[in-house]
């Protein structure tokens, strides 16, 4: 495994699409550092001039480059036969499949550490520093790798098994708008609050604003919330979310590592099951 | 022409693929008709426009990949044909999902629908028509451009992505509010004074009435306009002042946009396809 692990390593590092990968998330995170302290030079005073928030928003959109990453990293593979030709030289499907989960595994927690990297480096000199307590950062900085695992594991387990290079890549691109979208939905849904402040009630037949809070229907109570909140914390949308945008350590945070590593290896074992029983092209 | 329109629609409805696509429209319809509150929620606009993203390219990337593309130009037809053929074909049958999406739709949201006149509603249906017809053509002229059928799957499915983003930070640009306001209190928490500041952030003068325009011209931007013009309807309007919604008479000038938008990229597409040497 060690030849196919350094073999896959230098094609990696040789092709273009994993620094296309290190520049878009570099330049995202650019991006977004110079488009706050553009605010904050715009906006004084107004709460613009800290990178809070900033350090885990590409995390919400990171399904999208391990779908595009993976999807063109693995499905060339595919297209060019060289699983077939691998075998031919004696390595199992178990550890080509290990192989490229180890490999698209460093390149994504490489290109999320470029994205950090950049939003560090570029916030020291142009933002005051952060208000967010150091621990709240470290701690998420650990969730958000172990995310970044999840998601990546997710993904191999979709491309490895797809034959079509094509498919593979619109396969995995709707996998991730799916769990972005789902996790944002999951999220909206437990928001909602158990009272509506506001709400129109009926009096004397005629659709007058309540004087007093009412409940909220939609308000999940029970073993569906339950459910819910499993499913936030268990999916990488959710835990995106949780990570970038919450901006607060919610109490269970322990569940998220636990979660992205469970997922992790629930998904690599059904894609190595997968995978091994498959004829390869 | 018409032999590559009816060999294209031929091959087209015998592959499963369409079928697929024909079923996820439907099942988003009906989900988006389901969870119609007042109007619909754009969120399903852009899960078809995704599934057209799909369907586009991996069709034409089949075509690229198979040299389905050099042969017709083989057999004597000329790359300008073959564009418009592509871009027909794909029309009528991204046209025939968004039948397929309102057909799904429209029984479920009823409610909401009930209220808007037939007039609004058509203007609307036409808006919707056009659109797509924007999104077509802005995908098939991408796909017909990409030869490697995976990174053109993916550039389609990020363009969509890429308009939706787009027309939400224009739209926050343009909404953002000319004046803000700062309170100023006393030692016992009692408001003094307030302040009315100009927001820096205020986009004013040319760069509005540009935006103004992008905005209607990108096919996404136009749903929220949209959208308001059915929730228009379903609110209580004796509490809403009359001006609140003159903005939505641009509405009917959004098929023109969608047609400017459709000459512009088609064109440009025909162009360059014209120029390019098939594999």
């Amino acid at each position: 495994m060690k030849n196919l692990l350094s073999a896959t390593f230098a094609r990696l590092f040789k092709g273009k699409l994993f620094w296309i990968g290190m520049l878009a998330m570099g330049g995202f995170g650019a991006v977004a550092t110079i488009a706050r302290a553009r605010d904050a030079y715009i906006l004084q005073d107004m709460g613009y001039d800290t990178p809070d928030g900033l350090l885990f928003i590409g995390l919400t959109y990171f399904l999208i480059t391990a779908a595009v990453f993976d999807s063109l990293f693995i499905g060339a593979e595919h297209a060019d036969g060289t699983w077939r030709n691998k075998l031919i030289v004696g390595q199992g499907k178990v550890q080509i499949y290990l192989t490229y989960l180890t490999v698209t595994t460093a390149a994504t927690l490489l290109m999320h550490l470029a994205y950090i990297g950049v939003v560090l480096g570029l916030s020291a000199p142009l933002l005051n520093p952060f208000l967010t307590p150091t621990k709240m950062n470290v701690v998420f900085f650990f969730c958000s790798l172990a995310t970044v695992v999840a998601m990546n594991a997710l993904m191999v387990t979709l491309c490895m098994l797809i034959q079509s290079r094509a498919v593979i890549a619109v396969s995995a691109m709707l996998l991730a708008i799916g769990l972005m979208m789902g996790g944002m939905t999951i999220y909206q849904t437990l928001s909602a609050p158990e009272f509506l402040e506001s709400a129109i009630v009926s009096i004397d037949g005629m659709p007058m604003p309540s004087p007093d809070p009412v409940p909220n229907p939609k308000y999940l109570t029970g073993a569906k919330r339950t459910f819910f909140q499993f499913l936030h914390d268990f999916l990488p949308g959710g835990q995106a979310l949780t990570i970038g945008m919450t901006g607060e350590l919610p109490e269970s945070v322990w569940r998220l590592p636990v979660f992205s590593a469970l997922l992790t290896l629930l998904s690599t074992l059904g894609g190595a099951w997968g995978f091994r029983r498959r004829d390869l092209k | 022409m018409s032999n590559l329109l009816r060999a294209g629609f031929t091959r087209y409805l015998k592959h499963p693929l369409t079928a697929l696509v024909a079923v996820a429209s439907l099942i988003i319809g009906l989900l988006g008709g389901r969870n119609a509150v007042y109007t619909i929620d754009d969120v399903y606009l852009i899960a078809l426009f995704i599934a057209f993203a799909a369907f586009i390219s991996l069709f034409v990337g089949r075509e690229h990949g198979e040299g389905g593309f050099r042969n017709k130009a083989v057999t004597g037809y000329t790359k300008g044909q073959i564009f418009l053929s592509e871009w027909l074909l794909h029309t009528v049958f991204c046209l025939c999902l968004l039948l397929l999406f309102l057909i799904g739709f429209a029984p479920l949201a009823q409610e909401a629908l009930a209220p808007v006149p037939a007039r609004v509603l058509a203007l609307i249906t036409l808006c919707f028509v056009m659109m797509t017809v924007a999104v077509v053509t802005l995908l098939c002229t991408l796909s017909l451009l990409v030869s490697q059928r995976a990174v053109s799957a993916i550039l389609s499915v990020l363009l969509v992505i890429g308009l939706l983003f787009a027309s939400y930070k224009i739209e926050e640009a343009l909404s953002t509010p000319q004046y803000y306001y700062t309170s100023h209190y006393d030692e016992q928490n009692e408001l003094v004074w307030e302040e009315q500041k100009e927001s820096p952030l205020y986009v004013e003068g040319a760069a509005r009435t540009l935006l103004t325009h992008l905005n209607y011209a990108i096919p996404l931007g136009q749903s929220e306009p949209l959208i308001q013009c059915i929730g228009v309807w379903n609110y209580d309007v004796s509490w809403i002042d009359e001006h609140s919604y003159s903005h939505l008479k641009i509405v009917k000038f959004f098929p023109l946009y969608s047609l400017g938008l459709t000459i512009t990229i088609g064109g440009i597409g025909y162009v360059i396809f014209r120029r390019r040497d098939l594999k």
